[in-house]
């Protein structure tokens, strides 16, 4: 009796050990705190098992133990007071719908740390389950040294110890729960001299041993080439769904563009759609300037313009229809007008020319239909290479700025591009030009997210060279700005799709979110914000006219439906499929040899799995089966089923081994007497022809027993 | 011996019996009951001086037997061992005098010291249950059990039994002597007067004679006269082996293995008593080829290895 007290108590070490090796690292690898609020826990509830303190009493023991830590670490709280449990409460019922719609990001620690104790409640039956009832650990064990060895890889924490600690511990854990399983008489001090000598000798080799250096490249680095989505995964920034977000202060990640129609216009001409712009780059994305500032107009817009005189300019007008009211207004570069319902003034920001249409007494008044006029203007080369370089320092300073964090490369990059050029708008061209030239590819689901220090237009023009609309327009302003020449960053959509044609002969376009964009202005002296277009696959819908002297291919000016075809061609290139809805083809591409093979191979996998863990499903179907059959002599036929799943289960009878042998074995490995009772009177019914129907029905939770037994 | 079953309690009084006599030999009691009950006979094969005379006189002494001795001597006669007709001048005709061979329980002495004539007068009683003198024949007591015993370590001047005569012993039996604990314990028991003379008959001779009737009516499947039968037959086509058992050896072995099932509350045996059995019931009745006695395999060794090699039949 003692001695199993000592063995029992020696489990639970072990078993509160294997779980503490898990805790032991959140501190490092994870912001939780008081880990040893959570050890302690464990602690507890292993020491309640182990007294065999009663079910419902050790529940409220341990539920106890909970609350007074979830009060004692977030609500400081007096416990008798109970003041705590009303806020417990609440926090129970708050989180009930974000649990219900993954909000996961949202929960709070208390919470938090009130899930987590109730895991780690779960946990310790789930191992005293393994060590007590099962006898076997090695699947927790090999998770438990998978767990160290990876965190050991990939973050800060150290797991040396862990590790020494693991292989002996676990070794000799596992020897000592196969040692118990041995059927037969037991040399006890034998077994425990050579299992710990074996294990020292093996943890001493290893000490002793000369350890190579890597032989692998840096796991992470790569796996970071690899999978860089993956990694992006676990910086916090998730797949950004909306087309068309406020944040922009930590560019990059995966896009998912919807299809999501944001509105329609009908406009003679096709351009930007303009929502805002942002002129303060951090390295890592743009933020507004804080400048509050407000410009207020009424419907004629003579607060703000964006071109001067000098630029050719025709009037246009263009209805704007938005699928749900917004607090901002959609417009084109140039606006003149705005015609809203009666009374609307609508208020321009200046730091970021974003336009709110408000009432007279400046609330916010969302609108969903307005009409447009704007100046659609017409850019002359000859007139942006006479351009003089701005002299209003403070508009320079504003729109040159950089992050001294830039990277030195960055800028040397620049001035290569620029090499040769004389004026500004040839360097403008040159760096645009650069996007398209240079191996850079259009990517919407690889694209990285800049880590630590990094820069995000480094990263982009030097690493990855892959991005959407962002890093194009993005590097391309960095790139200007670092050759002092005014640019910023402006935000909006592009013209859409074309639908169908006005009767007064207008066009009407479709914009949905995969049409919002990024683009970039540089300010011309004279002249004004002109709009360029630096990334893959799109093209600027304004004009540009050239001298007559200089023969070169035209800017591609390409109607909405060649964007939209090119973006398209694009994905095409990528290897999206274009979801198709024939129905037939998809019958044809889900037959197509591959995907037979692919079958066959998941179905053989399937079919070998299933075989090669028979023993614990098969003996299940036994005994649903044997439940069903009813008959004579059925007891026969569920003996013999019951030496089958032994055979299975490794316990496999000698040829001239008679049934009781075999029946003492087999009992002797589990420990019970029941095979032998059912071999006594399957013998009557085998050598005696006794009819043993009746017995059968009594006895026939032994051989369930049995069978459940080789499940396991 | 088999596990977990008890045994018939007349058995098990008389095995306890015997055991107050022989000290640790519950198998050799066991045996000898089995070879009682099965109306077989016993060769015990054995040095002198490790008990064989006090357990078959412990037996006779637990049935209530007439126990008779012949000590085998080169210059025996039959007429010594069977009886003889000697004239009776006062009545004038000739009057059998029956020899020592006329009792129930028999122990025949160093049966190889005497000639094979004599054996023979021996073993024809054994096998027919009468003898005949003088062209009478004159039917033995019942019961009538026979113990032989020979010595396996002087051969000069002897006279091996025949293979022909062997297979008339039901079982051959090994003594063997006792361990250091158990010798000690036979002095114990000797010091003051021999147990064998305070042994008190559990069962008469009347009753061992219905208990042979019930042993006949144990049920023996098909399938377990069939596993006889195959080990029976694999003695004869093993390769070590001169000459198999015959089969008088599988009836031997199946009315072995009826006693031994009655003995242990069973109305029907099962392969585990013709395994235990066979190497008791089997190894006699085995010569082996000369090589393979050269090679030091004896017939014990042959017959665990069929019996460990033959399938027992556990399926319909």
């Amino acid at each position: 009796m003692e001695q199993s007290r000592t063995k029992k108590f020696l489990l639970y070490l072990f078993a509160f050990w294997l779980l503490w090796e898990w805790l032991m690292p959140l501190e490092t690898v994870s912001d939780t705190k008081n880990v040893g609020v959570f050890i302690a826990f464990i602690a507890f509830c292993f020491l309640l098992s182990f007294l065999q303190v009663r079910f419902w009493l050790a529940a409220c023991l341990k539920l106890g133990y909970i609350f007074y830590a979830v009060n004692h670490l977030f609500f400081h709280a007096p416990f008798f007071s109970f003041l705590w449990m009303p806020k417990l409460l609440q926090e129970v019922i708050d989180h009930i719908p974000i649990i219900a719609h993954f909000r996961w990001i949202e929960m709070t620690d208390v919470f938090r740390s009130f899930l987590f104790f109730l895991l780690l409640w779960m946990l310790t039956y789930l191992v005293q389950y393994w060590l007590f009832i099962q006898r076997r650990i090695l699947l927790f064990y090999a998770t438990t040294v998978a767990y160290v060895s990876v965190l050991d890889t990939f973050t800060a924490f150290r797991g040396n110890g862990a590790i020494v600690r693991l292989v002996a511990g676990g070794f000799f854990l596992l020897s000592w729960l196969q040692y118990e399983k041995l059927p037969g008489t037991k040399q006890y001090k034998k077994w425990l001299f050579v299992c710990t000598a074996s294990i020292s000798l093996s943890i001493f080799a290893g000490y002793i041993g000369p350890k190579l250096v890597p032989q692998w490249p840096d796991p992470i680095a790569f796996i970071k080439r690899y999978t860089q989505e993956a990694e992006q995964g676990t910086s916090g920034s998730s797949v950004k769904k909306i087309g068309y977000g406020n944040n922009d202060s930590q560019l990059g990640g995966p896009f998912i563009a919807d299809n999501a129609i944001v509105f329609t216009a009908e406009d003679k001409q096709d351009h930007y759609w303009r929502v805002e712009t942002k002129d303060i780059y951090t390295g890592k994305g743009w933020i507004a300037r804080d400048d509050v500032q407000i410009q207020t107009f009424a419907d004629e817009n003579n607060v703000h313009r964006w071109f001067e005189d000098g630029v050719k300019k025709e009037v246009l007008t263009a209805k704007v229809h938005t699928a749900q009211p917004y607090t901002y207004l959609i417009y084109p570069e140039g606006l003149k007008k705005v015609k809203g319902p009666e009374g609307v003034v609508f208020r321009l920001q200046v730091a970021n020319e974003k336009i709110y249409p408000t009432d007279r007494e400046s609330y916010i008044f969302a609108l969903q239909e307005y009409e447009l006029t704007y100046e659609y203007p017409t850019f002359s080369v000859e007139q942006l290479k006479a351009a003089r370089p701005l002299t209003d320092e403070q508009m320079l300073k504003r729109y040159t700025q950089l992050p001294e964090s830039l990277p030195k490369r960055v800028r040397e990059l620049a001035q290569r591009i620029v090499a040769g050029k004389t004026t500004t708008y040839d360097k403008v061209k040159a760096i645009e030009q650069y996007f398209h030239l240079n191996g850079f590819v259009y990517e919407t689901k690889d694209v990285a997210v800049p880590r630590g220090k990094q820069d995000y237009v480094d990263q982009f023009l030097f690493e990855t060279k892959k991005g959407y609309c962002d890093n194009f327009s993005t590097s391309m302003v960095v790139l200007l700005r670092s050759l002092h020449i005014p640019a910023r960053w402006v935000k909006g959509y592009t013209s859409g799709q074309w639908i169908s044609k006005t009767d007064d002969g207008k066009n009407v376009y479709s914009i949905t979110n995969k049409n919002a964009h990024s683009w970039v202005e540089v300010y011309f002296s004279g002249i004004g914000w002109v709009p360029f277009e630096p990334t893959q696959g799109f093209s600027n819908p304004y004009e540009f006219t050239q001298p007559v002297s200089e023969v070169k291919p035209a800017p591609a000016q390409q109607s909405p439906h060649s964007v939209e075809k090119r973006t398209k061609l694009n994905d095409v290139l990528r290897g999206e499929q274009v979801s198709s809805t024939n129905w037939k083809d998809k019958i044809a591409t889900m037959f197509d040899w591959r995907t037979i093979v692919e079958l066959m191979i998941g179905c053989a996998a399937i079919a070998w799995l299933l075989y090669r863990f028979r023993r614990k499903w098969w003996p299940y179907i036994t005994l649903w089966m044997f439940r069903q059959k009813h008959g004579n002599e059925l007891f026969i036929k569920a003996y013999v089923s019951l030496l089958r799943h032994l055979k299975d289960y490794g316990l496999k009878k000698k040829e001239g081994q008679t049934l009781r042998q075999y029946a003492a074995y087999v009992d002797e490995w589990f420990g019970t007497k029941e095979m032998s009772q059912l071999t006594n009177l399957y013998e009557r019914a085998i050598y005696r022809n006794e009819n043993v129907d009746t017995e059968w029905n009594k006895i026939k939770e032994l051989w369930e027993n049995l069978i459940k037994r080789t499940a396991s | 011996m088999l596990k977990n079953e008890s045994l018939q309690p007349m058995i098990a009084a008389m095995i306890e019996n015997i055991e107050k006599v022989i000290v640790g030999k519950r198998e050799i009691a066991t045996l000898s009951t089995v070879a009682l009950l099965a109306g077989g006979h016993v060769l015990l094969e054995d040095v002198p001086g490790v008990g064989k005379t006090m357990l078959v006189r412990a037996i006779a002494k637990s049935i209530n037997a007439q126990f008779r001795r012949i000590q085998f001597t080169p210059d025996l006669l039959p007429s010594d061992v069977i009886g003889v007709s000697i004239y009776n001048q006062k009545e004038m005709q000739f009057e059998y005098k029956p020899g020592p061979i006329m009792g129930n329980v028999i122990l025949a002495d160093e049966i190889n010291r005497t000639s094979p004539k004599t054996q023979s007068a021996l073993l024809e009683a054994m096998e027919e249950g009468n003898v005949t003198v003088d062209g009478v024949t004159r039917p033995l007591p019942r019961p009538f059990f026979v113990m032989a015993t020979q010595n396996p370590i002087e051969y000069e001047g002897t006279y091996p039994l025949p293979e022909a005569q062997l297979d008339r012993f039901l079982l051959k039996l090994k003594m063997g002597y006792p361990s250091l604990a158990e010798e000690i314990d036979i002095l114990n028991r000797m010091e003051n007067i021999s147990p064998i003379e305070e042994l008190q008959p559990v069962i008469d001779v009347e009753e061992l004679l219905s208990l042979r009737q019930s042993v006949k009516k144990v049920y023996i499947d098909e399938r377990v006269k069939r596993y006889i039968v195959e080990i029976v037959q694999r003695s004869r086509s093993h390769a070590s082996v001169y000459l198999g058992v015959s089969p008088r050896g599988s009836i031997a072995l199946m009315k072995a293995a009826q006693a031994y099932a009655f003995m242990h509350h069973r109305d029907f045996v099962i392969p585990d008593d013709v395994q235990l059995l066979a190497p008791y019931v089997l190894s006699h009745r085995i010569i082996l080829k000369p090589d393979a006695k050269f090679d030091g395999i004896s017939a014990e060794h042959i017959v665990a290895e069929i019996v460990a090699r033959t399938p027992v039949p556990f399926q319909r």
